[in-house]
């Protein structure tokens, strides 16, 4: 067989493995359009963007969290409980 | 005045060329076995960048460039990908099918022997059948180029279809 032949007889065959019919293009373009809608559901990304609702995030954020540790600090500083837990323990003389 | 841009009616752009991209894709190194996935992933793709559509420019080619790019990134990420899994043909006779299986993997690795470039020519001439000028509108390249790859790219394929026949004990000429 001529070298030429046997290219063209095999990719005709591998082009017969890649074969689709119209039933199979159907189902394909429904898996699309059902991909797409849950895309669309899920919201994609923005073509412009959009910088002053990140800020007021990361600004609430950091205000509460700042806010949060502030109470807790201050709680702690005045709690009886903490002021014993960092106190050293009393040196007592071993030999009595 | 400037025009408003022309998207692209994707819903019918993926039923006229779904087949087109899956095929591309798999000449492109895309495993059988993710080319239904990437080629779905390239409408997504050419539904988000609609309205940068050129339409003097064919939709295939458009597609096309887009499947190229997802196809990179594919084999990037599966590089050790086995071949071995191929997707059967429905109302295929099992033993055709078989036949047809084993011939698009030989196919895929001869292509192998291609670089990237003679690849993309050769898939796009050998396997859709294109002419050598419709396949420089899709790849953007001159015509003279193409012609150039397409002898180059099906030497390399020829030499390493004739090495596997060889080691197979057919004689090819």
């Amino acid at each position: 067989m001529r070298l030429e032949d046997d290219r063209q007889q095999l990719i005709a065959q591998a082009r017969g493995a890649l074969g689709m019919s119209a039933a199979d293009v159907d189902d394909a373009a429904r898996r699309f359009a059902a991909r797409l809608e849950l895309d669309e559901q899920r919201g994609g990304w923005r073509s412009a963007p959009e910088f002053a609702p990140m800020v007021r995030t990361w600004g609430r954020v950091m205000l509460l969290g700042a806010i949060g540790i502030a109470v807790v600090a201050v709680t702690m500083a005045r709690c009886p409980l903490y002021e014993r837990a960092i106190t050293p323990p009393p040196v007592t003389d071993p030999t009595g | 005045m400037i025009a408003p841009p022309v998207a692209l009616d994707v819903a019918l752009a993926f039923r006229e060329h779904y087949p087109f991209v899956l095929r591309a894709l798999v000449g492109l190194g895309v495993t059988p076995i993710d080319a239904d996935d990437v080629a779905q992933e390239v409408f997504v793709v050419a539904h988000r960048r609609r309205t940068q559509f050129d339409p003097s420019r064919p939709a295939r080619a458009w597609l096309y460039g887009i499947a190229r790019g997802l196809a990179r990134n594919r084999r990037r990420m599966r590089k050790d990908e086995s071949l071995d899994v191929l997707p059967v043909a429905p109302g295929i006779d099992p033993e055709s099918a078989a036949a047809q299986g084993q011939a698009l993997s030989l196919a895929l690795r001869c292509l192998d022997a291609l670089s990237a470039k003679l690849r993309e020519v050769f898939v796009l001439t050998e396997f859709e059948g294109l002419t050598a000028p419709e396949a420089a509108i899709v790849l953007d390249l001159p015509v003279n180029t193409v012609y150039s790859r397409m002898r180059l790219g099906r030497e390399r394929f020829d030499a390493a279809l004739a090495k596997v026949r060889a080691r197979e004990g057919v004689g090819v000429r």
